[in-house]
């Protein structure tokens, strides 16, 4: 299909999504309402602070992380040649999450001050994610680099560090280790503007330099030696698309916690409609990220709420994409088995 | 004890684990007469093999209200022997619970929302001991009709249910971040009106007839400050 299209038919969805979702949540807004709203924004309104305080940062956050995790996706697969590879299955996500929890489960029993608090969380899941990164690669060396060696050594990180995470959460307080499970889970609901937009100072530069590189993964895709030939230094490349995967990893996990799939079903999915060169992919894949997440944590944040039992009760945004993501890639992976496991 | 418990400097009681686990080895040392435990906090396991090993276990129900915990507080006066002591004290707790009860029963209903985490917000939900508190202290729990008893809650309820009072639970660094995220919502009443409260966890989250007067006096004096005497 022509791209060109594709690229406006994507913008279109993602700016019809976004204003859906903006329009829709717990509260009801009425069109009229939000209609004025949208373009006479009013403090004193609690339907106005519900779209704009409520609603739109949650959106911006559901926005650039789906996106950013696609695309991460879509290098990941790239660099290591694997349909499977996605910052959860090789440890990133985990790694972050760890980070992430001792910050959780740290910072509050010390007297610091504001903005420790506010910096530390982002701060310890960029430590986490590099970490595990320096040691997925360390365990990736001694197997040359093996496609199966980097995949093997991100899977059974993760188990470390998904035990590291419960040995922490067993010595927690009660109510930390409920606060801990549900970031944990992948959620949208405690973005916090500040961190927001540090945030996305990281996630949009990463993405764009990944798009930049992409005629280069093309390259790494045909092969270490043809690479080579080529006149690609693909360890440099790999490891440069590597920290900066990881920078756009740990800044999406410290907004949101570990949210699942995004990763590895977008870029599936991109591939059927966009073939399989890079550049292409990796601008499909943010656009189709944003849409799929700023979905999901739409139907998180509505789907109890409108049941008269569950008035007001948001579930984790992983929970979401963890189910939809799971079944529709079962699906996919069942209708094309022979061409995505070659 | 636990590591839980608020420690008495000086206290030498054995700490025989935390909350979620516990050392069955040392309690199993330390040869206990009784043990008293809790349904919250999923010790139904422990319970089994502690019963097993015919060692004495009394387990509270999970007291969400105050009729509960005089049950389980006569229950425990049976146990130990001391059944009129413990009528005794059910009988002046009773008196001054209703007593208290009356006294705000005719006053307008004040809509509360009780927070447990700021992020993501979770909130004390029904048929929680908090609840049953705000109820008899002439409070509404904006949060009473979800499914879950300490539910993840939408902040767009919050602005639209627009509490009167908002009470954060614990003591540490935390609360203040949490009084801090509210600011961005001055158009809520508890908010512009600066009715956010602190309240001691220690007290509010451990369910006792005694917390139970306590708590119930401290959260009138915050609903309806201008109520003379207690």
């Amino acid at each position: 299909m022509n791209k060109l299209l594709l690229f406006f038919i994507l913008l279109g969805l993602l700016v019809l999504t976004f204003f859906i979702s903006l329009a829709i949540g717990s509260g009801n807004v009425p069109w009229s309402d939000f209609w004025r709203i949208l373009f006479n924004p009013d403090n004193t309104d609690p339907l106005s602070t519900i779209i704009w305080q409520i609603r739109f940062p949650r959106l911006i956050a559901a926005l650039l992380i789906g996106a950013g995790l696609a695309a991460v996706g879509c290098a990941f697969q790239g660099i290591l040649r694997n349909p499977l590879a996605e910052p959860y299955t090789l440890g990133i996500s985990g790694g972050a999450a760890l980070g992430g929890t001792v910050a959780i489960i740290f910072i509050s029993k010390f007297n610091l001050p504001g903005w420790v608090t506010t910096i530390g969380l982002p701060l310890a899941a960029l430590v986490g994610a590099l970490l595990s990164l320096f040691l997925v690669y360390l365990i990736a060396s001694r197997l040359y680099f093996s496609v199966t060696g980097l995949i093997l050594g991100g899977v059974l990180l993760s188990f470390i560090f998904s035990s590291l995470v419960l040995l922490i959460m067993t010595l927690a307080q009660p109510d930390e280790v409920k606060s801990t499970l549900l970031w944990m889970a992948g959620n949208l609901s405690m973005v916090q503007p500040d961190l927001l937009k540090i945030s996305s100072v990281f996630i949009i530069p990463g993405i764009i330099i990944l798009f930049i590189f992409g005629r280069d993964l093309d390259v790494i895709t045909l092969g270490d030696e043809k690479a080579q030939h080529l006149g690609i230094k693909i360890i440099q490349i790999r490891q440069f698309l590597f920290v900066i995967s990881s920078l756009i990893v740990a800044f999406c996990v410290a907004n949101a916690g570990m949210i699942a799939f995004v990763g590895l079903l977008i870029p599936h999915l991109m591939r059927i409609l966009m073939g399989p060169k890079h550049q292409p992919l990796i601008w499909g894949s943010a656009l189709a990220g944003g849409i799929f997440l700023m979905l999901a944590d739409t139907v998180a944040r509505t789907v109890l709420t409108r049941t008269s039992f569950g008035q007001g009760v948001e579930l984790p945004v992983g929970v979401i994409t963890g189910i939809l993501g799971g079944i529709f890639f079962l699906a996919f992976l069942l209708r094309r088995k022979n061409n995505v496991i070659n | 004890m636990t590591n839980y418990c608020q420690i008495t400097p000086g206290d030498k009681k054995e700490i025989i684990g935390s909350y979620q686990s516990i050392d069955i080895e040392k309690i199993i040392l330390l040869k206990p007469d009784l043990i008293l435990t809790t349904k919250e906090g999923d010790l139904a396991q422990l319970v089994i093999k502690l019963r097993r090993l015919n060692i004495p276990v009394f387990v509270f129900s999970e007291s969400i209200n105050f009729d509960d915990l005089k049950k389980d507080f006569r229950h425990l006066g049976i146990l130990l022997g001391r059944q009129n002591r413990a009528e005794q004290l059910i009988k002046t707790a009773d008196r001054k619970v209703s007593d208290l009860r009356q006294q705000v029963s005719a006053l307008p209903k004040i809509k509360v929302l009780v927070e447990l985490n700021t992020a993501p917000l979770i909130v004390a939900g029904p048929n929680t001991f908090i609840d049953e508190i705000i109820t008899s202290a002439g409070g509404i729990n904006i949060a009473r009709d979800t499914l879950s008893r300490w539910p993840q809650y939408s902040v767009e309820q919050v602005v639209l249910k627009n509490p009167e009072v908002i009470m954060i639970t614990g003591m540490d660094q935390k609360t203040k971040k949490a009084l801090k995220a509210w600011e961005k919502f001055p158009q809520v009443n508890a908010v512009k009106n600066k009715k956010i409260h602190v309240i001691d966890s220690n007290q509010i989250c451990q369910p006792s007839i005694n917390n139970f007067l306590e708590s119930l006096k401290t959260i009138i004096k915050l609903l309806h400050p201008d109520l003379k005497n207690e």
